[in-house]
């Protein structure tokens, strides 16, 4: 496809990427369950609760931002418009972060009292979105989303370049969670028929610069205080 | 106090001078503007000169305009630092599509080499 694009891509495509629904067990034990999750007003809510548990020194480049209402006037445009994969523990767990295990388990019991009687042992629920969805706790995100305002990006995927942004709350970083989320982020991506994908970050953070090279990401702006990456996808 | 407004023909630029003319009004600044020669930006020196008389004068506002050549961050910091400037106010910052901010290699050079304060509006 000959269009013009604002930035330059690797010319070689990565991949291939796995995709969701997927479950994965991360560097801590952790049984997880990665999906692609759109508009629905759980996954708002839950997202929502998710970024405002959001350590502030992991914020990047004004993203997310603070504040509930400021959060989803951020949020609800990405999931509306954009490609989303969630992640979550397959077992019910509470406000991720700072919980106790006793206040974990108490805090889902409440949490989950609308499903009375039922089996609390999800770990079968590995793409179980219907299953009791206001209880859902995501504990990471990543998004891609369409480099212009058309609402019908999806139809025409290729014609679009992707940005892409990744989030992990902090007591899920550094046990390869980001990695799998971010693999199967791209991999859902091709599969829809993404093809360019970039991202911007800080050039202080070695961590996250390192996971996307190691995902297949080039830089390709280094003038600003950011760095400038891309991908080129190999679209289903 | 004196105060160098930078311009360099963005629509950020326009939203700069806004706030620099209401905060100038307000505490009584004296405002140099300077039109930058920024290349890619949408608008000409020519036109950002033309837009910034016509806002300074719908507010009632009297400023000098000055255009600068060169290298926009390069002249706005040497004219600040010759003429003795108290403040410089640039205007920068772009949103991606994701709302991330990026800021400029302009917006860099001045905040890392004015040796007053400067105020970043965004």
């Amino acid at each position: 496809m000959n269009v013009e694009r604002s930035r330059r891509y690797p010319d070689e495509p990565a991949g291939p990427f796995p995709t969701p629904p997927a479950t994965h067990t991360d560097a801590e034990g952790r049984d997880l369950a990665i999906e692609r999750v759109a508009t629905d007003g759980a996954v708002h809510d839950s997202l929502t609760r998710m970024y405002d548990r959001f350590n502030p020194a992991d914020r990047a480049q004004g993203i997310p931002p603070t504040g509930e209402a400021q959060i989803r006037d951020w949020l609800d445009p990405l999931i509306d418009t954009g490609v989303n994969v969630a992640v979550r523990p397959l077992e019910p767990t509470a406000s991720a972060g700072q919980a106790t295990p006793d206040a974990s388990t108490l805090d889902a019991d409440v949490d989950r009292n609308d499903d009375a009687g039922a089996d609390r042992n999800i770990d079968a629920d590995a793409d179980a979105t219907s299953a009791d969805a206001g209880s859902i706790e995501y504990v990471g995100h990543a998004v891609l989303v369409p480099d212009t305002d058309e609402s019908d990006a999806l139809d025409e995927p290729g014609r679009y370049e992707w940005e892409l942004a990744i989030f992990v709350l902090q007591e899920y970083q550094g046990a390869g969670v980001g990695t799998a989320l971010l693999e199967h982020l791209l991999g859902e991506a091709a599969a829809v028929g993404i093809e360019h994908v970039w991202l911007t970050v800080e050039r202080w953070n070695s961590p996250a610069i390192s996971l996307y090279e190691s995902t297949g990401f080039e830089s390709v702006g280094t003038e600003r205080f950011d760095i400038e990456m891309s991908i080129q996808l190999d679209p289903a | 106090m004196n105060v160098l407004l930078g311009l360099g023909g963005t629509d950020e630029s326009i939203q700069a001078l806004e706030a620099t003319i209401d905060r100038a009004s307000a505490v009584g600044d004296e405002l140099v503007v300077a039109i930058l020669d920024k290349a890619d930006a949408p608008r000409s020196p020519a036109e950002m000169r033309s837009e910034t008389a016509a806002t300074l004068e719908a507010a009632g506002f009297d400023a000098d305009i000055r255009e600068l050549e060169g290298d926009p961050g390069p002249a706005l910091v040497d004219l600040a630092e010759r003429e003795g400037f108290d403040h410089v106010v640039i205007g920068g910052g772009t949103e991606t599509p994701m709302g991330k901010i990026r800021l400029g290699p302009i917006t860099e050079f001045v905040l890392l080499n004015a040796s007053m304060p400067v105020t970043l509006i965004r």
